[in-house]
């Protein structure tokens, strides 16, 4: 959609200096660039600072993941759900068994679900604090980049004891998890870490970056999607509840077991300037660290007894024939599968509705009439991950 | 069973053995340390060498997974910076080294072979992960996707591992500057890895 | 609202357009004639009751070689093995094409899935980015991996690949190119030359094209 050709109609015919012909200056942003979180390359039209025209151009990590659907089983394709948002792997597992599990029906054990839903959030949390640190270092600000990562390690410690990875995981299977908790520390472990997080770090990230002056500047009033164009762009995720649109599929279209337990959806609300604008998203994010800890608590409180798979390991999985689409919240927004099944091992089709693919087309709008630096906070609040865009 | 990589097994050597015959580094240490009327014998390539392999300057370019691996070096608990690699500059023209940190699809490898163009010498790459090495996990139906940036730009040290833990990708750096300076890269597994590997019990 | 109310109100809104109703699924579909999904879509975006504000997912699909007894697919992926040997099959295919579309309301929390299926020799499908604006670069992916043509769509290029990717990927007969813009990409180590210079394609988005507004 060229939604800048209405600004762009006639402007370069103007002589704003009389004698002088002026016209649009291209800037091609990217996709290596330090400031676009990946390989996404922008094509600017700009008029000195000022941005007429964005135009994005991804693919540049086109991975092709749905073919690879077509020429794997199911259980070998959860390897390749956790490469699209590398930041919050486990959140795309859940998108992908749960999607799996609308066509095979398995009795997916309570503790097995309980799990999931504590390494998802954690690794939710993981996410958010990236998210913070590279919005931070977008702004100018290097020093939160040490706080968040500092934090982040602790998780990744933690997912690696009960999970074997350090980064990317495996962690889930159709039907359940791969492994149990390891031990009761972790259990002890993992509530220490949070009531950390809670009572000392979220203060720590709030001190040095959410109500730092400067960074206030710099993204209050910026950027701002307004709730009928988030809905219109299907955008989801932080930038949605940053808009002040209440939705969260947690929430709102619960799967797994969330209704269960309790929190709030935390909303843009324009404390610093405009509903929407970056510092609203930002903060968004920040807020959703403390719900994500709440969760986990209590779904580590009541972490049922019993068994955590419903189908062994070692048994390859047969789908039965059918399609069914299955959609999550992710760190990014809403994550959505949809598998077409022929009731064999392998998928016949794989169609992966990312978040970060829809919240980037937002840009195209939003982005026109902004400054350059501005769009920068822009691109660096939506906060998305090239490997989900581009899959 | 607790996995917890914080501690150590009991007979972990720290001192590893190739850091210490670092010849030019002792004798720059004695100059130091000593008068200066003192003076050293060495060639002037191998002092060049010594200060390329002390200060590289990474690119900041990140593709995929393992860029976010390749932050985490940098970033709090590993600080790639004590090995004097923490500079990573935005533009490739003020650049050393090349880390390769994820897949390189055919769109992207058109500007990845004009980024390397763009660095000056002497340069370097580290293909980091195993779809820079080779594909990796999108090697056989990936229609998209180089398999390996040794097909398109010459690569000194291959760092393995989907993505690499932050200490490998340190291990990779020192093999490069083992490189550079001149010397052969020798990899002895420590004992202690080995010891490790066989206490660690099968899960089920 | 019922789903199956939804689509009897859908079926009374485009008569012939509306083609069947498959409610023996794991989630029901309407089918949809192609000429008549923009209107759908606009219907059900409008209508106060029906109220589907969010378009959640829009999927290329290529039917070729569908099986639903699941005795294996007839049309395998073409590409290379480990050493670099090509998969090469004789069988053209001849499936259909199809796109599935995934509604949701804010207001009145309900989905909606709707699908059609055009020839193979069609591939036309009527664009519904005018309904929703987040459908534009959904259908430029279907587009560019499936090969659909959306008609009426504001700037249908590639999403993914490059202006010069030849084929469409995600159709089952589609073969995988052994080099590309002077890289070689079927694995085959150190082709010719060890390092050829890639050269961005005759026609791709070179760097600096122009966007959609002057194209």
């Amino acid at each position: 959609m060229a939604t800048g050709d209405k600004n762009l109609t006639g402007w370069a015919d103007q002589d704003h200096v009389p004698g002088i012909k002026s016209e649009l200056l291209e800037l091609n942003m990217g996709p290596q660039h330090p400031a676009t979180h990946g390989v996404l390359r922008l094509l600017l039209k700009t008029d000195g600072e000022i941005v007429y025209q964005v135009t994005p151009v991804i693919g540049y990590l086109h991975r092709c993941a749905e073919k690879i659907a077509e020429g794997v089983n199911y259980k070998q394709w959860v390897v390749y759900t956790d490469r699209f948002d590398y930041l919050a792997p486990v959140c795309c597992n859940h998108a992908y068994v749960t999607a799996v599990e609308k066509l095979l029906k398995p009795e997916v054990p309570e503790r097995a679900e309980h799990l999931r839903i504590v390494t998802a959030e954690l690794s939710r949390i993981a996410s958010h604090l990236i998210a913070l640190a590279t919005f931070g270092l977008d702004m100018g600000a290097w020093t939160p980049l040490l706080y968040c990562f500092r934090e982040r390690e602790e998780i990744l410690n933690l997912l690696e004891r009960i999970a074997g990875g350090r980064m990317l995981y495996n962690y889930f299977v159709p039907g359940g998890v791969r492994y149990d908790v390891p031990d009761e520390q972790w259990i002890k472990d993992v509530l220490s870490f949070i009531t950390m997080l809670e009572t000392k770090k979220i203060k720590d990230y709030n001190d040095l970056l959410s109500y730092n002056k400067i960074f206030i500047e710099r993204t209050a009033d910026v950027g701002v999607i307004d709730a009928e164009t988030a809905k219109a762009y299907a955008c989801t995720g932080p930038v949605l509840r940053g808009s002040g649109v209440k939705f969260d599929c947690r929430r709102d279209d619960p799967y797994s077991v969330y209704h269960k337990f309790d929190f709030e959806i935390p909303v843009g609300m324009g404390e610093m300037g405009t509903v929407g604008d970056c510092w609203d998203r930002y903060m968004v994010r920040v807020r959703e660290i403390e719900q994500s800890c709440r969760i986990i608590r209590q779904a580590l409180d009541t972490l049922p007894e019993g068994p955590y798979q419903a189908i062994p390991l070692n048994k390859m999985v047969k789908v039965p024939a059918g399609a069914a689409y299955s959609r999550t919240e992710s760190a990014k927004g809403e994550i959505g599968h949809y598998i077409i099944s022929d009731g064999g091992q392998i998928a016949f089709r794989n169609k992966v509705r990312s978040p970060s693919f829809c919240n980037l087309q937002v840009v195209e709008k939003v982005g026109v009439g902004q400054m350059v630096s501005d769009l920068v906070a822009l691109v660096g609040s939506l906060d998305i991950v090239l490997g989900e865009i581009d899959r | 069973m607790s996995r917890d990589a914080k501690t150590p097994p009991a007979g972990y050597d720290v001192q590893r053995e190739h850091m210490l015959d670092f010849k030019v580094d002792q004798q720059l240490e004695q100059v130091v340390e000593t008068d200066a009327k003192n003076f050293i014998l060495t060639t002037v390539d191998e002092v060049f060498n010594w200060a390329k392999l002390s200060s590289i300057w990474p690119v900041t370019f990140g593709l995929a997974c393992c860029a976010i691996e390749m932050m985490a070096t940098s970033a709090t608990r590993y600080d790639i910076d004590r090995f004097g690699a923490g500079a990573f500059r935005a533009t490739p023209r003020q650049a050393d080294l090349m880390i390769v940190s994820g897949t390189v699809t055919g769109k992207m490898a058109q500007r990845l072979k004009l980024i390397y163009d763009q660095m000056p010498e002497p340069k370097w790459v580290i293909a980091m992960g195993s779809c820079a090495i080779g594909g990796g996990p999108y090697f056989k139906y990936g229609y998209h996707v180089v398999k390996g940036v040794d097909q398109i730009v010459p690569v000194d040290v291959y760092v393995p591992g989907c993505p690499p833990r932050p200490e490998v990708l340190i291990e990779g750096l020192m093999r490069l500057q083992d490189k550079i300076r001149g010397r052969k890269g020798r990899f002895v597994t420590p004992k202690w890895v080995t010891d490790y590997a066989k206490k660690i019990p099968y899960r089920k | 609202m019922e789903q199956k109310a939804i689509y009897e109100l859908l079926a009374a809104k485009l008569g012939e357009g509306a083609l069947a109703w498959h409610e023996d699924e794991v989630e029901p579909w309407a089918e949809i004639a192609p000429a008549a999904i923009a209107d759908a879509c606009a219907f059900l975006r409008e209508d106060r009751n029906t109220d589907f504000n969010q378009l959640m997912c829009l999927s290329g699909i290529d039917w070729d070689g569908y099986d639903e007894a699941g005795k294996g697919k007839s049309v395998a992926i073409l590409g290379y093995d480990e050493l670099g040997k090509p998969e090469v099959s004789e069988r053209i295919a001849d499936g259909d094409l199809g796109v599935a579309y995934h509604l949701y309301s804010h207001a009145q929390r309900h989905k909606f899935t709707l699908r059609v299926r055009v020839p193979r020799a069609v591939a036309e499908v009527p664009s519904v980015a005018h309904v929703w604006p987040t459908a534009a670069w959904h259908e430029r992916e279907a587009w560019d991996l499936v090969g659909i043509r959306f008609t009426g769509h504001p700037d249908l290029r590639r999403m993914l690949l490059d202006e010069a990717w030849e084929g469409h990927p995600l159709r089952k007969d589609y073969m995988m190119p052994a080099k590309w813009a002077g890289v070689p990409m079927d694995g085959r180590p150190y082709a010719d030359n060890p390092f050829p210079t890639p050269e961005p394609p005759a026609g791709g988005d070179q760097p600096g094209a122009t966007g959609p507004a002057e194209a």
